[in-house]
């Protein structure tokens, strides 16, 4: 068991991060320095429903690692615990410098690193576990040339607690990773982040469900580094009651012939909140970048709110890159139409948001 | 069955329908033909409910019941289907579960047993080979995705799987090519039975050579100008709007 839970006296220095930063402009920051409980232990029973029994899988309670469940499956890669060879070497390039630090000090140096070589066949499941207090974990990944992963992360809180989850991830030529991100439970603060590089025809296709909290702020950002990368980003907050959900996205485009597909939907109920904030940056030299960046809000409530900032930043001539966002409520042709087949208002109602859901969900394929 | 008498209605200041009468009996096909902008589709928009449009006069009854006084989707289940020129496009919404509920709308209403996600896939199989319809169209989204023609025949689709007693069909027949035409009027013509008619808004002569209609009514400026039989879209196909008196 490894890890480095965050003190309290250490984040009480930070203080709380404030709408006036720029990169927080959109989160509703009052009342994030809510009471947490106090971290308890936890039994392997306490994580059974999060942890399919014959899974690949392993578990961060409260910024530790722990081996839970099975590490035992055939296939080219090793977990080890991080030593000085992995220095820090978290990019940010496009990081603005308002950003509190190291998401609110929760994530530092990596911790784990995973190496794949080959091909991982069956989906690695991680869980990310908090029963109280303030933590944070970073993993590594590192694929080799060609190999291939399929990663499950699940959020659960079991109690009020503040967590960071952070992914740093480097994809060798014509690797390929596959990302399933679930919130599985309320959180008080959930902070998680990952920061991607993909060489040469790599491939990342990821995918959130964030359901919100306190406050639930994803952060991702991809540096599409060799001809021929290709990420394909999607995620789906579905939030309800005081509950708010931001994802923030930073991709850039590194070298030419890169493409990136980012689609970012919202639900939105009761008084929740939700933004996106996403730049699409493109590198002098990067000719032949294919970008696009949508974000879509399903706005539920007259007291709900969803603000939305995609930008471009582009520094090449040949380039596609299109960005655009609507917010709104739900279609009233689509709702006539369904009504004139018989379905009455709500029913038409709860469909067409159950499909605008789905575009998201049906990528997860567990 | 389906009673239309002296049908007035307006969209905001503007009268669009200034008495409209139109009896369709059991097992019949109607045919309303009529320049653009004469009110064709509106007629089928009020029937249904359509929250653009206000009612001003007359009634409109099916198998005698107040259709004016229900709501949209209850016109619906009473038997009233009228398709949509353009239909909507709904991404997210799988073809096949936008019918089964829409079916099982229809069951409960009629006091039947609902058709379990297990049960359906069968039987909808066998209601889209009736309706010459590509059993992929199933798998797709609503509408999403679809050419104009496939949209058309996706339409045709939802009245077979929905039964009801009246199809309006707007210009189902528009954006389609020849073949296209021809399977969607046999799929029309399977769907028929002495208890079902058929209202058939086209601009063309070639729909009707293959769904016989038993009256032909030309609707302009928001009237009835003129009915008769099928030699009335004969006459029309040959010398145009301009022949036709105005009332």
């Amino acid at each position: 068991m490894t890890g480095s839970p965050v003190s309290d006296a250490a984040l009480a220095r930070l203080g709380t991060p404030t709408s006036r930063l720029e990169d927080w402009r959109y989160v509703r920051c009052e009342g994030l320095d809510a009471v947490l409980d106090a971290p308890r232990r936890v039994t392997a029973a306490d994580l059974a429903a999060w942890l399919p029994a014959e899974a690949l899988t392993f578990t961060v309670v409260d910024g530790a690692f722990h081996h839970l469940g099975r590490l035992d499956w055939p296939g080219e890669w090793r977990l080890r615990v991080a030593d000085e060879r992995d220095a820090p070497r978290r990019t940010q390039t496009l990081a603005t410098t308002t950003e509190v630090p190291a998401v609110w000090a929760l994530t530092g140096a990596c911790q784990q690193v995973l190496e794949v070589r080959g091909d991982v066949a069956a989906p690695l499941t991680i869980l990310n576990a908090a029963t109280g207090g303030a933590s944070g974990w970073t993993l590594r990944l590192e694929l080799a040339p060609g190999a291939r992963l399929h990663l499950r992360l699940r959020h659960a809180a079991l109690g009020r607690a503040r967590s960071a989850l952070s992914l740093e991830a480097h994809l060798g030529r014509g690797a390929r990773l596959i990302v399933e991100e679930v919130q599985a439970t309320p959180w008080a603060v959930l902070l998680p982040q990952a920061d991607l590089t993909l060489d040469a025809d790599a491939q990342a296709t990821w995918t959130s469900v964030w359901t919100g909290g306190d406050l639930v702020r994803q952060r991702l950002d991809a540096t599409l580094a060799g001809r021929g990368a290709t990420l394909d980003l999607a995620a789906l907050a579905d939030t309800d009651g005081q509950t708010q959900a931001h994802v923030v996205t930073r991709v850039r485009h590194a070298v030419r012939d890169t493409v990136s597909r980012q689609l970012v939907k919202t639900v939105l109920a009761g008084s929740s909140r939700t933004s996106l904030d996403g730049i699409i940056a493109v590198d002098p030299g990067a000719d032949g970048t294919d970008a696009e960046l949508q974000n879509r809000n399903l706005v539920l409530s007259p007291t709900a709110r969803a603000d939305t900032r995609p930008q471009l930043d582009i520094r090449a001539d040949e380039v596609k890159a299109a960005h655009g966002a609507t917010i709104g409520r739900l279609d009233a042709d689509e709702v006539l139409y369904l009504r004139m087949r018989g379905f009455s208002e709500a029913e038409a109602t709860s469909l067409l948001t159950r499909g605008w859901r789905d575009e998201i969900l049906s990528r997860l394929t567990a | 069955m389906l009673s239309i008498r002296s049908l007035t209605a307006a969209v905001g200041d503007k009268t669009i329908l200034r008495g409209i009468d139109l009896e369709v009996a059991p097992g019949q096909v109607h045919a309303i033909m009529g320049p653009n902008g004469s009110g064709k589709t509106s007629l089928g928009r009020v029937l249904a409910g359509h929250p653009a449009y206000a009612v001003t006069g007359g009634s409109a009854t099916l198998h005698g019941q107040d259709l004016l006084a229900l709501d949209i989707e209850e016109r619906a289940l009473a038997g009233l289907f009228v398709s949509w020129q353009y239909p909507v496009e709904v991404p997210g919404v799988s073809n096949s579960e936008f019918l089964r509920l829409a079916v099982n709308a229809r069951r409960r209403h009629r006091d039947e047993p609902e058709l379990n996600a297990k049960d359906f896939a069968p039987w909808i199989a066998a209601v889209a080979q009736d309706a010459q319809v590509p059993a992929d169209y199933l798998e797709r989204p609503l509408n999403a995705g679809m050419s104009g023609g496939q949209k058309k025949r996706n339409e045709i689709l939802q009245l077979h799987a929905l039964s009801p007693s009246v199809a309006f069909l707007d210009e189902t027949d528009s954006g389609l090519d020849i073949d296209a035409i021809k399977t969607v009027a046999s799929s029309i013509n399977a769907w028929r039975r002495a208890d079902r008619s058929v209202v058939l808004v086209t601009h063309f002569q070639r729909l009707l050579e293959m769904v016989k209609p038993d009256r032909v009514h030309v609707l302009a400026e928001g009237r009835i100008q003129q009915s008769g039989g099928p030699e009335l879209a004969e006459q029309l196909e040959r010398e145009g709007y301009d022949g036709i008196a105005r009332v």
